[in-house]
């Protein structure tokens, strides 16, 4: 294993070895996590066997975590490789995966692949940007109402006025559902320059809760709590059908793997390094010529956009939309998935939303304590290892590298010596 | 204009509940800076458990696994004791599991002094999601009616028609906060509770016992959630997910207020409570909830440290 | 392009001609007290200048008003003659006034090669052409260069928030050179560093500005470091400006020995 070639540590310096903070604190944390985690989506859910599809994609990218990226080092060829690998992996088992499945186990992968969107752009707005958001499902509920507007020339009434929206085509919907959504982060987003930490959930939380109230009360717009059904069977994309639960979950995806990449490319570009300043230590940031405002309004609106991106596909996929599917209860969801699965990794999202994605599926057998279950969890994971799934791997990863690479220094010296 | 009285009326009356859920927020925040997202369900906590020993609902599916509180294989079913006496059995349960356990189980765990306190929003966020589903597997998802201290009378004094548990919810609300403002002014124990909150530090060095000051803190936190889980369920009803509400609109009246000051708190918990009711009946009842949750983003934005707190000075 | 590769060219200038910030009145109250009363002085091209003072008397306001953390009730900062009180910190941090913190201020989550990447990238061209620019923005050769200057090497590729506090330190004031800063204030550089450590820092900081002609500001505590190092010395007292000179005349001053030994 190429592992010591990736970090530039021992030049034979020994007398500024690196004071290892994390020292001793993590191996059986991570376990304990890992074990939970494990027992929560596998075992837990046995006896819903038509939602089986969403453990296996779980359970398989773990293993792709695990047992390929644990013992390389990421920077390496190798690292790059079998990086790669997983994630062509994940992304042909989405692909062959729906093959004859049923219409309900196709819906439960949507959701997920819908969700999956919405905590990508959680994850860049507080997993790499710092700036906690408990308003993603108001964003999603803007971007889904936004779409339906935008479909069979519907009538709308607001305060005294009417109007007519003309209809505009899928594609097309869903623009300006994302961008209608970036509009309002950027509305919400000037009072996330002047606070910080809890005060900013708050501030998110209150829009929320103004988003579910207009969504529930301007009837002219919304139709209210009674909700808009809204069919798929008209929708066609470059000639393709998306009645069908299938296509459509391909359509879906595609949207998941434009988001990652989005996101990815947005991560590893200076932008990337400037969320990360942000995060950090936005005063240093600044003081060092990163514009906190831009930088902020940017990484909300990214986030949010998704949201509302990912609000027009969730309308379609369940063809039906009411304002109790925004209500700040989902927002709440939507974070603690995105914890969960770990902030600040590019898999972590994934991880989380297959949680949530299951307590959608779990909420529908009654009596069933996969909620509460899963709130301990999020207690748990806090206590012992905060930085969640991906983010424990990570730091598991990085402890066995500086072990190897201890080893590997150790034995050096021991030939020349 | 007996209109507008009456309705300022009921409003402070519910502003006092929102008073009393606040000022225990901004408590926890002054002494061990400590925010707590699942508020709202550690008083809808009490509220279930004041039923269940007060009123023995049979339509409450009780656990039998735990003796205490069901206990229908092992005890024998509960006497119906009222909900005086069951307020009465509560208060130590909700000071030892929402004060001490809370404490020593998760705060102290997750707030490292100078650290982030996102970590602790997360867990309370996810503690609050397990008493929710817990409340609604347990107890039902239909919301229960609960018996108001001070009965259902309605005063007609001239135009207007006072309830007796409005009046009473205000008299009591007032005299907690009153007797509590008395035991941090008066008492040694309650200036040595200021001290540990205005700079631990400097109380440390003095001697006083910042660890326990804090503690004390947490159970005070504990009895104003039951006391207010008393006088809020008669309006709300006991509810599975009545923490939502209860607990955002407990945080818009703190910050609102002024979270450092505990009159800030109280101030911002009537302006609340009056704001809804004004604008529930003068502009569209459907938004009530709307009005306080803007003036929060305003006050949020122009004045952070809310209309009645004192500015912090930035560290940079 | 020009200001980043400035810090490796040598371009000695003659101390005291050109003047690169100009501070005048400045003053800042904090709930009627006044942290900053009135304050003016000039830092010149290619000097040192330190700022003195008991504790408390407003050294660190006076660099925050200076550099746009906080927001001064009067006066006015120039920056080669423009105006530049009214911007916000990132911009003055673009125009070439560089800072560090009195506590210890680097981005721990990141490497210590992307923690100068970071101070170095948003000098550099819009940022909507940094979004599709290479992750490394073509810095990879010039902060080799400084991580070496800065005796870093072999700590590059590390976490921040794992090196020791010293080496912290060290990256703490490399991350203000990156950018080829016109002017850069140091907050309390010697504050927690271990006498060893301290030594290399003045040897830093004497050779960027002797090599590179760099201009500094530098608040301090320890007086014998000060010394060593500064070209003029501004003392500060209860906020206003009490006198300035060469280290020798400010040691030596009555005024300045009443203020610090209480008189």
């Amino acid at each position: 294993m190429s592992s010591s070639t990736s970090t530039a540590t021992g030049l034979g310096d020994d007398q500024a070895t690196v004071t290892d903070v994390e020292r001793g604190a993590l191996s059986w944390r991570v376990v304990v996590a890992i074990v939970a985690a494990t027992a929560l989506v596998v075992v837990l859910p046995i006896g819903t066997s038509h939602f089986t599809g969403i453990m296996w994609l779980w359970a398989l990218a773990l293993v792709g975590v695990v047992g390929l990226n644990l013992l390389v080092a990421p920077d390496s060829w190798t690292g790059i490789f079998v990086k790669w690998m997983t994630l062509a992996g994940c992304l042909a088992f989405l692909v062959v995966f729906p093959i004859g499945r049923s219409d309900s186990t196709l819906l439960d992968l949507g959701l997920f692949a819908v969700f999956g969107i919405v905590c990508i752009g959680t994850n860049l707005v507080h997993g790499f940007a710092g700036k906690v958001s408990l308003a993603q499902a108001g964003f999603l509920g803007i971007g889904a109402y936004v779409s339906v507007l935008f479909d069979d020339g519907r009538e709308i009434a607001i305060g005294g006025m009417s109007t007519t929206l003309p209809n505009v085509p899928f594609l097309l919907a869903i623009a300006i559902a994302g961008l209608t959504s970036m509009v309002f982060s950027v509305l919400i987003g000037f009072p996330a320059l002047r606070v910080q930490g809890p005060w900013l959930a708050f501030v998110t939380l209150a829009f929320n809760l103004l988003v579910f109230l207009v969504l529930n009360n301007e009837e002219g717009l919304t139709e209210g709590s009674r909700g808009i059904r809204i069919p798929r069977s008209d929708v066609t994309v470059f000639g393709i059908d998306l009645f069908s639960s299938r296509n459509y979950f391909y359509f879906c995806l595609v949207f998941l793997v434009a988001a990652t990449a989005v996101v990815w490319w947005i991560v590893r570009s200076p932008w990337g390094r400037a969320f990360k300043a942000l995060r950090d230590n936005p005063a240093r940031a600044a003081s060092l010529g990163v514009d906190i405002r831009t930088y902020t309004l940017l990484a909300f609106s990214i986030g949010a956009g998704l949201a509302g991106v990912a609000g027009a596909l969730y309308a379609r996929l369940i063809e039906f939309v009411d304002p109790r599917g925004f209500y700040i209860g989902q927002s709440f969801d939507f974070f603690l998935a995105t914890v969960v699965g770990g902030l600040g990794t590019l898999l972590g999202p994934f991880i989380g939303v297959s949680f949530i994605t299951v307590l959608t599926d779990r909420l529908r057998i009654a009596g069933d304590y996969y909620r509460v279950w899963f709130g301990l969890f999020v207690v748990v994971m806090m206590l012992v290892a905060p930085k969640g799934v991906a983010g424990s791997f990570n730091q598991l990863r990085a402890r066995m590298q500086k072990r190897l690479q201890k080893r590997h220094r150790e034995a050096g010296t021991e030939k020349t010596s | 204009m007996s209109t507008f009285v009456q309705i300022s009326f009921s409003g402070l009356a519910t502003g006092a509940i929102f008073a009393l859920a606040a000022v225990g927020f901004a408590l926890l925040w002054q002494t061990a800076g400590a925010i707590n997202f699942a508020h709202g369900e550690f008083i809808a906590l009490p509220a279930v458990i004041m039923l269940i020993l007060g009123e023995h609902r049979p339509t409450l599916g009780m656990p039998d696994w735990v003796p205490l509180i069901g206990g229908t294989e092992l005890a024998g079913p509960l006497p119906e004791i009222g909900i005086v006496a069951a307020f009465v059995v509560t208060i130590p349960i909700a000071i030892l599991l929402l004060g001490f356990v809370f404490k020593v189980s998760l705060v102290d765990r997750l707030l490292t002094p100078g650290g982030d306190d996102i970590p602790l929003v997360i867990a309370t966020i996810g503690l609050g999601l397990v008493i929710r589903e817990y409340l609604r597997l347990e107890f039902g998802a239909t919301p229960q009616q609960f018996p108001s201290v001070f009965g259902t009378e309605v005063w007609r004094p001239g135009r207007i028609a006072i309830s007796a548990d409005d009046v009473g919810i205000l008299v009591v609300s007032i005299a907690v906060i009153l007797a509590l403002q008395l035991y941090l002014r008066r008492t040694y124990t309650g200036w040595q509770m200021e001290a540990a909150a205005q700079s631990p530090n400097t109380a440390r060095v003095l001697g006083i016992p910042v660890g326990r000051m804090i503690l004390y803190t947490f159970g005070i936190n504990a009895l104003l959630v039951t006391v207010a889980a008393l006088l809020v369920s008669p309006t709300t009803n006991a509810r599975w997910d009545g923490g939502i509400s209860l607990g955002l609109f407990a945080f818009t009246a703190a910050i609102i207020g002024g979270f450092n000051q505990v009159r800030g708190a109280l101030f911002g918990g009537f302006l609340v409570g009056l704001l809804q009711n004004w604008s529930g009946y003068y502009l569209s009842s459907a938004y009530r909830d709307a009005i306080p949750l803007l003036l929060m983003i305003l006050v949020i934005l122009w004045r952070p440290q809310g209309l009645f707190g004192i500015a912090e000075e930035r560290t940079i | 392009m020009n200001t980043i590769d400035s810090v490796d060219d040598a371009s000695n200038v003659a101390v005291g001609e050109e003047v690169v910030v100009s501070v005048r009145n400045i003053t800042k109250s904090f709930g009627g007290i006044r942290a900053v009363d009135n304050v003016s002085f000039d830092l010149h091209k290619g000097e040192i200048l330190g700022v003195i003072g008991p504790n408390g008397c407003g050294k660190t306001t006076l660099f925050n008003c200076i550099l746009g953390q906080y927001r001064p009730d009067g006066g006015r900062v120039e920056l080669h003659g423009r105006d530049v009180s009214r911007w916000r910190p990132h911009r003055r941090a673009k125009a070439g006034l560089a800072r560090t913190f009195q506590l210890l201020q680097v981005f721990e989550s990141m490497s210590v090669r992307d923690n100068l990447k970071t101070a170095a990238q948003e000098h550099i061209g819009s940022m909507g052409r940094r979004l599709f620019q290479r992750p490394d923005m073509g810095l990879n050769d010039k902060v080799d260069r400084l991580v070496e200057r800065f005796r870093l090497a072999h700590l590059a590729d590390e976490r921040a928030g794992n090196l020791s506090y010293g080496q912290q330190k060290l990256l703490d004031t490399a991350m203000a050179f990156v950018s080829g800063p016109a002017a850069v204030f140091l907050d309390e550089p010697a504050g927690g560093v271990n006498p060893a450590m301290l030594g290399d820092l003045k040897e830093r900081i004497l050779d960027l500005n002797q090599n590179d002609g760099m201009t500094f500001a530098v608040v301090e505590h320890n007086m014998e470091f000060i010394f060593g190092l500064a070209d003029r010395v501004v003392v500060l007292e209860q906020g206003r400006l009490l006198m300035t000179g060469t280290p020798d005349e400010v040691r030596e001053d009555p005024r300045v020995l009443e203020v610090y030994l209480g008189g």
